[in-house]
Order: structure tokens, then C-alpha cells, then sequence
């Protein structure tokens, strides 16, 4: 009562000072725009950037107005424009705003380089609705800054204001460098709570926050423009960010997430019923299997392949069945286990539940996306654990489950949600353990076929494919929404993306309605001029599956690490049956390469009179590296390089006659 | 495949528009629940969905008003045909709104499923527009059908348009059964039609409509370098004609009819204030002759940036442009505010020039016998010019030589005509005078590419070598965008990129552009190592591939084809100069191919002189529509094409050491 009281003592002055604010920031004020810069050729961070932002200031000013918190984001930015390609990317902007939002006070200058200004028009500022659906409104202000020319500044300015949000995104980047920007932050004053604002910031280092009463300030110098790579990290593991949040004071990082832990218990308790129903069902599913990895796998299998996920675009579930699923509040165990089906959360309930009546203690555990961002516990940020899986506990280890995936067997995980640290939920001791990381073994793409070679260089044949763990899951994901026939056109497609040339029939397509089973695919395949004619010498690169693959890597420098979603091996056999008529000339095979402990290359080849056999295997993430560091990229860069030199292997078909000669 | 035979179709579709309309609350109307039962051939050539039932009904209102009711019902014959279950109605705010839109779903099992207002998103279609009042309904059922569904829409949009006319298309891309428009009028009000990529189809009376009909339209599979689809579906043009003073609308009963309406609305806009005239003045002043004059203030517009603001469309402002002061002022604009300060600047400088609409995306989508606006997407400028003025954008318009000019292309100089508008028919707007012409179209050898590489091969196979691109015209342009929006990191990745595709493990040590704007030509210089070009083949013996840099995949890959082929223009040409290392000979050398097809030649040679290895590479390709009948000859051009891209040359050492193993 007494803080509510303290409040509203504060209201009336905020509320005048955000008026006065808001009437003073109505008729913006500029500051002058010196020569040097109007004069300036290239960009300081950057000196072949197209433009550069000089100054970004952002000014977040929390207050109580009586009706909640208003939090109001002031923005000025000063930007120099180098060429068109500058002023085509600065000069047109889009604030999206929302129900709840208001954004005003617009106003934008362009200082020509002759020192002329052109002023940004009110009536040249539109605002409409971008979206409105349901109860939903999308809407934007947007504007094209006037005058806009290679050598000019512009600067514009503008205010969002929002209401009870509980917490605040801002990103510290643009698509070109920052040379310099502040962020100020006064929020609602706290004293007297056990809550204070807390400014956490990611990807992104910087002194420590000047202060002005409860005033902070952060400046940043040089921040470069986004860069995007391959094999890049998640965006927000790269760009950086800020995030303000009001937190509590007197609670340390580990009380923080034991009551995230259990809080979640408690929320999750009631769905995860053991009746005698569920308890006689785990009995039957577990008889036959006697010990752990073998009890559980039975009731994963059960879980991913007979309770059909109603968000798996496999099984044809309408939008309007999952919203009354959704309404029906007797969504426990038994209840799902009788229907047969139900959502992610749904079949690892029934999972956790048949586990606890086959005698283990499981538990509910929540876990970050890795697709989206990698998880730090010194961040109090509940909201990185956004992914839900089971744990189940043997020999005193928290193992992890997660059936609401069918193509995912036990033992493994959907790759992001892999390799992290989760939280096991539980009421008294909730504890972080981390998820494993399949093995290359896991993620196996094993691809044979049998071949013959025409005198005419072309090959033709019988081609089988098999994928198993998150190769298959990605494969099996990209066709199960798909026909039978429309799978095979996609293949088909897959296919002559790999060789160009090809002309494929005969394609099954297997597994992709089968959790149980592999991603499999076979197909006939004719590539014509497959052999380099030279001459009358044929040339033949046995590594049929390579020929023609892209480089992994192309570019000479790196500036993110490098990120490969999870390990994953090639095992790869050929026959190829060679045309008579020809000797074959072969160079020893290139063996073994192992890059550090985390690349393994081998290739066998054997030649007899008409036959080559070819063995080849690659792995990566041997040692359960998948985040390189970008100094290392040099070095990964030549032994990628070095295995493509390697899949090139080729054999030399010499005509008899000339071989006799 | 067996196929529904038309009458049938039509039988059927004929108890459709009869059906009555009254239905309680959600109950599917009766002419859907007909539709669904129309028979459909299992697969249907191998579309996702069939479209049972297609029809837009428009009905004139005598204050100039329009309502159109559309309806749809389509069968989802698999999982990837769900995409089809949706409804879009685009409109103009302030001109036109959507009165109703509702949809069902008739399910294999189960009961019908009904969507109305709740369910309908509102969004604003803004594309490259900085803003507009283009906005559209959309309805989605994508993720409620089911393999064996019928989505079935409904919708009315009231709407006012600047001239009555309205281009409809019976097709998209799926299969159709039955596909139908009808106009109604009031009494007196008569109509004129046109039907393209189709036979004829005549109106028929039935009472006070006027219906268009067709159906068993087969399935326009989007295929790899098809034509697109606005020259594949069949559509009509229609032209309302309203007795004489019955309405305000402009009556563009010809081409010049549509040029007075467009010049009508544009003129206006031609204003020139005292900083405009004397921006013009100084452009033009001092410049010695009449290309310099022109070049300089038509370099200052297509130097603005693009940027659109589309309002008040339903009067106009589709086609009005912004005015030129307004352009000039704030330095930027759409296509035809471009083009218009550009005519305005022009005539201040003592420079006639006209307004010209175009389509900027496809050359073959105008046609003569229906003259409207609604046919074009763009504009250009025409600038009159005297003999002196040589260049492939010069047209003769009745007694003027007109230089033809686009200010909103930034990568096509004064001179030249962007690629894609080339060949495409064009409205000059310029008085009395006003035509549809016919846009010069350049020859292949106008727009090409060339690589000149030198270099030289070491024992190891090792190449250093420099490549020097040379692109011209349309080739030149392209280039030249990509050059300008990408960053020079951006544009090195993407160059060590395209290099390592063609020699694998290959670093580019030199990326060094020159940009001859003004004569269209764009060059790129490349300093190239590769420590494995050359591969070594048993027996000392090293192959070197020739340096196909470009167009070893060109073709429209292989596999049955159901759509025509539309081949571009194109010119490539390489030449390739290698030192072989010393002590090496060519011990066999691939022969030369010279294939010819009526759409296209191909010559490769490859010859050693010294240690000097000389290839020779020349592609052309003329633009030309294949049917899908020939395209297994077609095939075969490209087959020799990406064959020859291939063919080795081996290099032998002169004293042979013993192969490495020999079976």
C-alpha cells in the first residue's frame, strides 16, 4: 500500500513532465551538422560502407501515469550517406507498431552536401494498418526522407510509447556500421520495492553505464554492420542486443531458476496423472524388456509412433480440431492415451506418466531452442527455455526424452535441443543437466549404388539412400506434408540439383510415414557424359555422389564462428562396372585424413579388370565439436577444401589399342 | 489420363448459376454443394488440385459503380493442393470495399465447415511502395482441407474504377472445369471483348447478363524457363460502353483514345517551378551538343532515388503521376513521376519529350487489340531526337525519331532500353501523334559476355591465371546491379563464391571492377589461384578442363516437359590462353564441336601452339519460344553444350614415367 501510495505521490509530476517532454520534443531540435562531415568520403568503421550512422541515440523513460507504467522510447539518429547504394538503404522507413503502441513525433531533416536542408514534410509521413486479423491490428508509420543524395546527412527522429510491457528489446545494429550510439535508460522509480530495472546486453561489449541518479547511460563505439556467412550462428547469437527487464533484487541467479523450476512442477504437476489405467498400460508396453534402455525405448516407440501429434503437418489435423482439442480440459495422460493423439506437450505428459508407471521417476524439463538462441544461465531470462522434454532419471542421471517427435528415436533429441543445459523441473530440487549430443554414428547418410559405364561416358544404374537420425528427421520433415507422387517430383528435383545433367526414374521414396524406420530412397539414374571424354581417354571420378558438389566454404575470410546444426557421417560404396575395350590407369587412393579430432575422411578404391569398388566415409563432429571459433576457419577451411580435392579421385579408361602403343 | 469432357462440364456448371441462392446461417450454398459433385479425373494431370468451378459475376451500377461476386470451388486432389483452399480479394481503399466474404470446406466426413468475418485477414499490399491504398481480404481454409475436400469462396467487392474495363483470366495455374464471366448492365449499356491466348470466346445473352464461358482448361505446371503465366492463361478484355453522356467515364475505343486519357491526367502534372527550370537550365547549359544536353539531365533523374507513394488509384492516380516539382523537390519518386520531371526538365532545356506506358516485366503480355491502360505497369520517357542521335533506343513515331529512355532503371544508360522491355509494345503519349509502337528489340551480340583468361599451369597443377570479364548491354546492366547492391565485401564473397563453384579450392586474390557506364560495358578483372586445377591422372599425366566460367548448365534441365520454352537472348564467348608447364605436351586434345540449332550455335575449339594452350568457346542463344513438342531436339543443343564444357585436354609429360598401376 505504501508503494502504491509513493506512486501515485509521483504521478502527477510524471504525467507533467511526460506532457512537457511531449510538447517541448513536438517541434524538434536539430544539432548542426558541421562541414567535416558533409565533407567525409568513406566511413570510419567501415571505409567501404555505403553510409554510416554517426549518431544513434535512444532514450527509454519509464514512468506511472495512473494507469500503469508508460514506457516511452525516444530515438535520434544522424546518418552519412556515401553513395546510392547508401541512400537507396537509409532513406525509406517503416515503424511497425501495435494495439497499445503509439508512435508520434516523427520528424526527419536531410542536409544536402551544399549545406542546403530539406525538411521532412508531416503530410509525407503515412500511417496505416498493416494487418488486422481477429482482435489483432498491425499498423506502421512510414516515410521516405526528402533530398536524400551520395555526400548527404540525414537525421530523423521519432517516439514509441507503450504501456505495461514487461520487458523491452533493443537492437544495437543496422545493415550499416554505427559509429557511435547511446542508450539511456530512466526507469519507473523502484526504491522502496524489491524490484529494480536491470540492463543486460548481449553479443556486444561496453564500459560500465554512466550514472545520473537512476539515470544509465551506455555508449558504444563502432558497431559494424549485420554480415551474414554460412554456417553462422542464430541471429541473436551474433547481432547485438539489450534487454531491459524489471528483476527481482534480493534473489540470487540460482534462486531464480530454482523457482522457474519450480514454479514449472507445480504448473506441469497436474497434467502428468499416474491412474491405474496408465500404470497397467506402462506394465504391458515394458513387458518383454528387461532392462532400462530397453523399457524406455518401448514407451518412446509407443509415444512418437501411436499418439499422433495434432502440430505434425504429417497427419493432416485441421486447425479446427486442434482449437477444440485445445478447449477440452481433460487433456491428461489417460485421456490421451484413450484418443490416440494430441498436442507436443500432450505426448510427453503421456510419455513422462507411462515412465512413472513403469517404476522410474520422471520428471518434465525445459530447455533453450538452439535454432533460435544458445542458453546462458547467468541470464535470468526464463524465456530462453522455451523447448519441453522429459527427463527421466537412471543411475542418477537425468536422461532426456522427447516422443512429441516421432522421427526422433530414444536416445537422441531434435537437434536443438541438443547439447544444452536443461532444467529439470521439480518442486523442491530443480537441477540443470545437459542434454548429449548424438554422435556422428547417429546421423548416418549411407548411399550405394550400382553402376555401369558406357564406352560413351555415361553412367547409369541403381542408386540407394539411407538416412538415419537428424539427417532423416530433416528429410522425412521436407516430404511428409507432401503425396507420394509430389515426394518423388521433390526428389526427382533434389536430385538433378546434385547432378545436372541426370535422368532420374524408377524413385521409391520409403520411411517418411514410418518413425520406426530410416528416410530411404532408391531411384535409376542416368547421367550422361558423366566420364570426361578427352581424347580417347575417359575420365572417371569413382565418388559419384560428390561429383559436382559445391564447397563448403568459398569465401577467404571469416568474421562469426562457425555453427553446424549437430555431427553427422557419409558411408558411401560404389560399384561401377567400366566398359571393355579400355585399360584402367589408377593412382593409389588418397587414404585417410583427419582434420584436428572433429573431421575424419577415408576413401578406399579398388580396381580389378572391369570393376572399381569404392568405400568412403566422412565424418564431422567426431569429437563433438559443432562451434568453431572464426580463427580456426583457415584451418577448416583447407580440410573441407582438402576433402573435395579427395572426392575428385579419378581414374584414367585408356583405349587398349593406345595402351599397347 | 482420362479427362471430364467439356459438355459434361458444362451441363453440370449450367445448374450452378441456377442453383438458388437461399441457404440458412452456414449451410454451404447450393451452388458449391453442385460444384462438388461435378466428376473429376483422378489426378487430373497431375495438378493438386482441380478447379471445379470458376466465375465472376460484375455488375454495373448505373451511378458508375461496380460490383463484382466472386465464386470458387476447388477440389484438393493432394496434400500440396491444401495451398489452393484460399480466397484474396484485392481492393483500393477509398475506392472500393469488400462487402462480403465467406467460404466453406466440405469435408470427405464430417460436416461442412463454414468461415466468415472472424476468420478473414485484412492486410495492406504495399510490395515496392513506400505506401499505398492497395490493400486485400484474404480467407484461408489451407490447414482445415483435407486430400478430397472442396473449398468453396464466396465474396462481393464494390469498387470504382478510373476507366470500365476489366481484364479477367479464366486460369491460374490449376486445372479448370468450368470457368465463367458475366456482366450485367443497365439497359442500353453495351460491351466489347477481347479474348487472348485462347480461341475466341463470345458472349453469350442470358437475360440481362452477358457470359463469357469456357472450361477444361488443363493444368499450366510452372516449368524451368516456361514462359510466364500472364502469356499462358487464357483471359478476356472486356469494355464497357455506356450510351453516349450515360457516364463521365473516358470512352478508349483506340489507342489514341487511351493516350489523350493518360496525357489528360499527366499534363497537369508537367508544371515547372523557377528551381526546376533552373536546375534544367544548368544541366543542360554548356553542354555542346544535343546527346550531351540530353544525357545530363536524363543522368540527374534516373540519379533519384525510386520511391513509390500509390494514392487516390480509383481516379487515376494508378497513371497520374506525382508532380514534377514534387519529384524534384524531394529527390524522389515512382516510374512515372521519374519519367515525368525527366519530360518536364527536357522541355525546360528546349527538349521535347512524351510520356511512355509500358510493361517492364513481359514482353509478350500487351496486345493490340485491346487498348487500355490496364495493360501497363510502367513508365518510361520518349525524348524527341534529330539523325544525329544513333543508338538502340532510337524508334521513328510517325515524323519524330524518339529516343526511348527508362530514368527509373539506374543500371540502363541513355541509349539503351532495359532488357525485359525490349520487344514489348508501348503507348507514346505525345498528342496527335500518339502510337503503340513496338520497342526496339537488340541483337544477341549487343548483350553479351566475354572471358578472357590467361594464365599459366604449373607441373602440379597449379593455375595462376587472370580473368577478365567483359559484358555488354542487357549482360552489362545485370552485372552492373548486382555490383551496385551488394557491398564490396558482399560482392568479393559473392564473386570467390562463383569462382570456387567452377574451380574448386580456388582463391581470388584480385577483384577489380571498371564500369563504363555510359557505353554499357561493365568489367571485371580476376587474379585467380587454384593449387588443384589440374588434375593429375596416373602416369605424370595432368588433365586441365577448360574454364567454363558461365553456361555449362544453361537448358531447362531434363525430364518430361508440358510447357513451351522461352530461351533468352544471349551471347557468350571465351577464350582461354594457358602456359602449360615446361616439359609437358598435349598428348590429346578434345575436337571441335560446331552444333547449330534454330535457336541457337555453339563452336569450340582447342589448340596448342608451343607451350601455349588456346580454347575457344562460343555460345549464342536467340530469344524464341520452343513448344514442348521439340524439346527433346532442344534438349540435345544444351546436352552438346554441357558436354563440351566438360572435354579435357591431357597434358603428357615428354619422357612418360611407368603408370602407377595398369590393369
Amino acid at each position: 500500500v505504501r508503494r502504491i501510495t509513493l506512486v501515485f505521490a509521483f504521478t502527477a509530476v510524471l504525467v507533467a513532465c511526460a506532457f512537457l517532454t511531449t510538447r517541448a520534443e513536438a517541434k524538434p531540435t536539430w544539432k548542426d551538422v558541421d562541414k567535416d562531415l558533409l565533407a567525409e568520403s568513406r566511413g570510419i568503421v567501415d571505409p567501404e560502407a555505403p553510409s554510416e550512422t554517426v549518431i544513434w541515440e535512444v532514450r527509454v523513460t519509464d514512468s506511472f501515469d495512473g494507469k500503469g507504467i508508460r514506457s516511452e522510447e525516444f530515438n535520434y539518429v544522424r546518418v552519412k550517406i556515401f553513395n546510392e547504394r547508401g541512400r537507396d538503404l537509409e532513406s525509406k522507413f517503416e515503424i511497425p507498431y501495435r494495439r497499445g503502441e503509439s508512435v508520434g513525433d516523427i520528424a526527419g531533416r536531410t542536409t544536402r552536401p551544399n549545406g542546403t536542408i530539406v525538411e521532412l514534410k508531416k503530410d509525407a509521413v503515412f500511417d496505416r494498418t498493416v494487418v488486422k486479423a481477429g482482435g489483432y491490428k498491425g499498423k506502421a508509420k512510414s516515410f521516405a526522407m526528402p533530398g536524400v543524395e551520395p555526400g548527404a546527412v540525414i537525421e530523423y527522429q521519432w517516439k514509441i510509447i507503450r504501456r505495461d510491457i514487461p520487458a523491452l528489446i533493443l537492437y544495437a545494429q543496422k545493415t550499416t556500421p554505427i559509429r557511435s550510439m547511446t542508450i539511456t535508460v530512466t526507469p519507473f522509480n523502484t526504491s522502496g520495492t524489491d524490484y529494480s530495472m536491470q540492463i543486460r546486453s548481449f553479443n556486444v561489449t561496453h564500459g560500465p553505464p554512466a550514472e545520473d541518479g537512476i539515470t544509465k547511460t551506455i555508449r558504444l563505439e563502432k558497431i559494424r554492420g549485420v554480415e551474414t556467412e554460412p554456417y553462422m550462428p542464430p541471429d541473436d547469437q551474433v547481432r547485438p542486443w539489450f534487454l531491459l527487464e524489471y528483476v527481482e533484487t534480493r534473489q540470487s541467479t540460482d534462486e531464480y531458476w530454482k523457482k522457474v523450476g519450480s514454479m514449472g512442477y507445480e504448473a506441469w504437476k497436474p497434467y502428468l496423472g499416474v491412474t491405474p489405467a496408465v500404470r497397467r498400460f506402462a506394465d504391458s508396453l515394458v513387458t518383454g524388456a528387461f532392462d532400462f534402455d530397453g523399457r524406455i525405448r518401448a514407451i518412446h516407440d509407443f509415444c512418437r509412433t501411436k499418439i499422433r501429434n495434432v502440430y505434425d503437418d504429417a497427419h493432416d489435423f485441421t486447425d479446427d480440431f486442434r482449437s477444440k482439442l485445445l478447449d477440452d480440459e481433460k487433456r491428461m495422460p489417460e485421456e490421451t492415451l484413450r484418443r490416440g493423439y494430441g498436442t507436443s506437450d500432450d505426448i510427453n505428459q503421456l510419455f513422462a506418466a507411462l515412465a512413472e508407471g513403469a517404476g522410474f521417476r520422471s520428471r518434465m524439463a525445459v530447455v533453450s531452442d538452439r535454432s533460435e538462441n544458445f542458453f546462458r544461465r547467468d541470464h535470468r531470462l526464463g524465456f530462453q527455455l522455451s523447448e519441453h522434454l522429459v527427463a527421466v532419471l537412471v543411475g542418477g542421471q537425468w536422461k532426456f526424452y522427447d516422443p512429441a517427435h516421432r522421427d526422433i528415436p530414444a536416445g537422441m533429441l531434435p537437434w536443438w535441443e541438443e547439447s544444452q543445459e536443461a532444467l529439470v523441473l521439480d518442486k523442491e530440487t530443480p537441477v540443470f543437466a545437459t542434454t548429449p549430443l548424438s554422435l556422428p554414428s547417429r546421423s548416418l547418410a549411407r548411399r550405394a549404388g550400382r553402376l555401369r559405364l558406357g564406352a560413351d561416358g555415361t553412367l547409369e544404374g541403381e542408386v540407394r539412400e539411407i538416412y538415419t537420425g537428424h539427417l532423416a528427421m530433416r528429410k522425412k520433415e521436407d516430404l511428409d506434408e507432401l503425396s507420394p507422387s509430389r515426394r518423388r517430383e521433390e526428389v526427382q528435383e533434389q536430385l538433378r540439383a546434385r547432378w545436372t545433367s541426370a535422368t532420374v526414374d524408377s524413385i521409391t521414396v520409403s520411411g517418411v510415414d514410418e518413425p520406426l524406420q530410416p528416410y530411404e530412397v532408391a531411384y535409376r539414374i542416368t547421367l550422361p557424359d558423366y566420364a570426361e571424354r578427352v581424347g580417347k581417354r575417359l575420365l572417371v571420378q569413382p565418388e559419384v555422389f560428390e561429383r559436382g558438389a559445391s564447397s563448403v566454404f568459398t569465401a577467404s575470410t571469416r568474421t562469426h564462428w562457425i555453427y553446424f546444426r549437430h555431427p553427422w557421417s557419409e558411408e558411401d560404396s560404389l560399384t561401377i562396372e567400366l566398359p571393355s575395350g579400355y585399360e584402367i590407369v589408377a593412382d593409389p587412393a588418397p587414404g585417410a585424413l583427419q582434420v584436428g579430432r572433429t573431421i575424419a575422411h577415408r576413401m578406399a578404391v579398388e580396381v580389378d579388370e572391369r570393376t572399381v569398388r569404392l568405400h568412403r566415409y566422412m565424418g564431422f563432429g567426431m569429437d563433438g565439436t559443432i562451434l568453431i571459433h572464426p580463427s580456426e576457419y583457415g584451418r577448416l577451411k583447407k580440410g573441407f577444401d582438402s576433402i573435395q580435392q579427395r572426392d575428385g579421385y579419378t581414374l584414367t579408361l585408356r583405349p587398349l589399342e593406345a595402351a599397347e602403343r | 489420363m482420362k479427362r471430364v469432357r467439356l459438355a459434361p462440364a458444362l451441363a453440370v456448371a449450367a445448374c450452378l448459376w441456377s442453383a438458388s441462392d437461399a441457404r440458412g446461417g452456414d449451410d454451404p450454398p447450393a451452388w458449391l454443394v453442385a460444384a462438388s459433385k461435378m466428376p473429376v479425373a483422378e489426378r487430373s494431370d497431375g495438378a493438386p488440385a482441380v478447379e471445379l468451378f470458376r466465375e465472376c459475376r460484375v455488375r454495373v451500377e448505373p451511378n458508375g459503380t461496380f460490383v463484382s461476386t466472386t465464386r470458387r470451388a476447388v477440389r484438393i486432389l493432394a496434400r500440396e493442393g491444401k495451398e489452393a483452399a484460399v480466397v484474396r480479394e484485392v481492393y483500393e481503399t477509398g475506392s472500393g470495399n469488400v462487402q462480403d466474404m465467406r467460404a466453406w470446406v466440405l469435408r470427405t466426413a464430417g460436416k461442412p465447415i463454414a468461415y466468415g468475418k472472424k476468420e478473414v485477414i485484412d492486410a495492406s499490399l504495399t510490395q515496392d511502395n513506400l505506401h499505398s491504398e492497395t490493400r486485400a481480404r484474404i480467407l484461408t481454409a489451407a490447414d482445415d482441407v483435407e486430400v478430397g475436400s472442396v473449398f468453396g469462396s464466396e465474396s462481393v467487392v464494390e469498387f470504382r474504377q478510373a476507366t470500365p474495363q476489366f481484364p479477367w483470366s479464366f486460369q491460374h495455374r490449376l486445372p479448370v472445369l468450368t470457368s465463367r464471366f458475366v456482366m450485367t448492365a443497365p439497359s442500353g449499356w453495351t460491351f466489347r471483348s477481347r479474348t487472348f491466348d485462347h480461341d475466341p470466346i463470345e458472349p453469350r445473352r442470358e437475360g440481362d447478363e452477358s457470359v463469357w464461358a469456357t472450361g477444361e482448361l488443363p493444368y499450366l505446371k510452372d516449368e524451368r524457363w516456361s514462359p510466364p503465366l500472364t502469356s499462358l492463361a487464357p483471359r478476356i478484355a472486356v469494355t464497357v460502353l455506356p450510351p453516349l453522356g450515360a457516364s463521365q467515364w473516358p470512352q478508349l475505343t483506340d489507342w489514341s483514345a487511351v493516350a489523350h486519357w493518360f496525357e489528360s491526367l499527366a499534363e497537369p502534372q508537367g508544371k515547372s517551378t523557377p528551381a526546376l527550370i533552373a536546375k534544367a537550365r544548368a544541366l543542360a547549359d554548356g553542354k555542346s551538343g544535343e546527346w550531351e544536353r540530353i544525357e545530363s539531365i536524363a543522368s540527374y533523374v534516373q540519379g533519384l532515388q525510386y520511391v513509390s507513394i500509390q494514392t487516390g488509384l480509383a481516379r487515376g492516380g494508378g497513371y497520374r503521376p506525382h508532380a514534377a516539382a514534387d519529384v524534384f523537390s524531394k529527390s524522389y519518386g515512382d516510374c512515372k513521376g521519374k519519367a515525368n520531371l525527366l519530360r518536364t526538365m527536357l522541355r525546360e532545356a528546349g527538349i521535347r519529350a512524351y510520356l511512355v506506358m509500358i510493361t517492364s516485366d513481359d514482353p509478350d503480355y500487351v496486345r493490340e487489340e485491346w487498348p487500355s491502360p490496364y495493360q501497363f505497369n510502367h513508365c518510361i520517357t520518349a525524348i524527341a531526337v534529330s539523325d544525329t542521335v544513333r543508338a538502340p533506343g532510337v524508334t521513328q513515331v510517325g515524323t519524330e525519331r524518339l529516343l526511348l529512355f527508362d530514368p527509373t532503371d539506374s543500371s540502363t544508360p541513355l541509349g539503351q532500353i532495359p532488357f525485359l522491355e525490349q520487344g514489348s509494345l508501348a503507348l507514346v503519349a505525345c498528342g496527335s501523334s500518339s502510337a503503340l509502337i513496338r520497342v526496339p528489340r537488340s541483337e544477341p551480340t549487343d548483350h553479351g559476355v566475354e572471358h578472357t583468361i590467361r594464365g599459366s599451369v604449373g607441373a602440379d597443377g597449379a593455375l595462376v591465371a587472370t580473368v577478365l570479364q567483359h559484358s555488354r548491354g542487357g549482360e552489362a546492366s545485370k552485372r552492373r546491379w548486382q555490383h551496385r547492391s551488394l557491398t564490396p565485401t558482399d560482392y568479393r564473397k559473392a564473386v570467390e563464391a562463383w569462382i570456387s563453384g567452377v574451380i574448386p579450392g580456388a582463391a581470388v586474390s584480385k577483384v577489380e571492377v571498371k564500369d563504363q557506364f555510359r557505353e554499357n560495358r561493365f568489367s571485371l578483372e580476376l587474379e585467380v589461384r587454384a593449387p588443384r586445377y589440374a588434375r593429375m591422372l596416373p602416369g605424370g599425366l595432368l588433365a586441365v578442363k577448360p574454364l567454363a566460367l558461365e553456361g555449362s548448365a544453361w537448358g531447362p534441365g531434363s525430364g518430361e516437359r508440358r510447357m513451351p520454352l522461352l530461351l533468352p537472348s544471349s551471347m557468350l564467348s571465351e577464350r582461354t590462353e594457358l602456359q602449360m608447364p615446361e616439359g609437358y605436351a598435349v598428348e590429346e586434345c578434345s575436337e571441335p564441336v560446331a552444333a547449330e540449332a534454330p535457336f541457337g550455335t555453339l563452336h569450340t575449339s582447342c589448340e596448342l601452339e608451343g607451350s601455349t594452350l588456346r580454347l575457344r568457346r562460343d555460345l549464342e542463344l536467340k530469344r524464341s519460344v520452343v513448344p514442348a513438342g521439340d524439346y527433346a531436339s532442344a534438349s540435345k543443343f544444351f546436352d552438346r553444350v554441357r558436354s563440351a564444357s566438360q572435354a579435357a585436354v591431357v597434358l603428357a609429360p615428354a619422357t612418360l614415367p611407368a603408370p602407377a598401376s595398369s590393369r
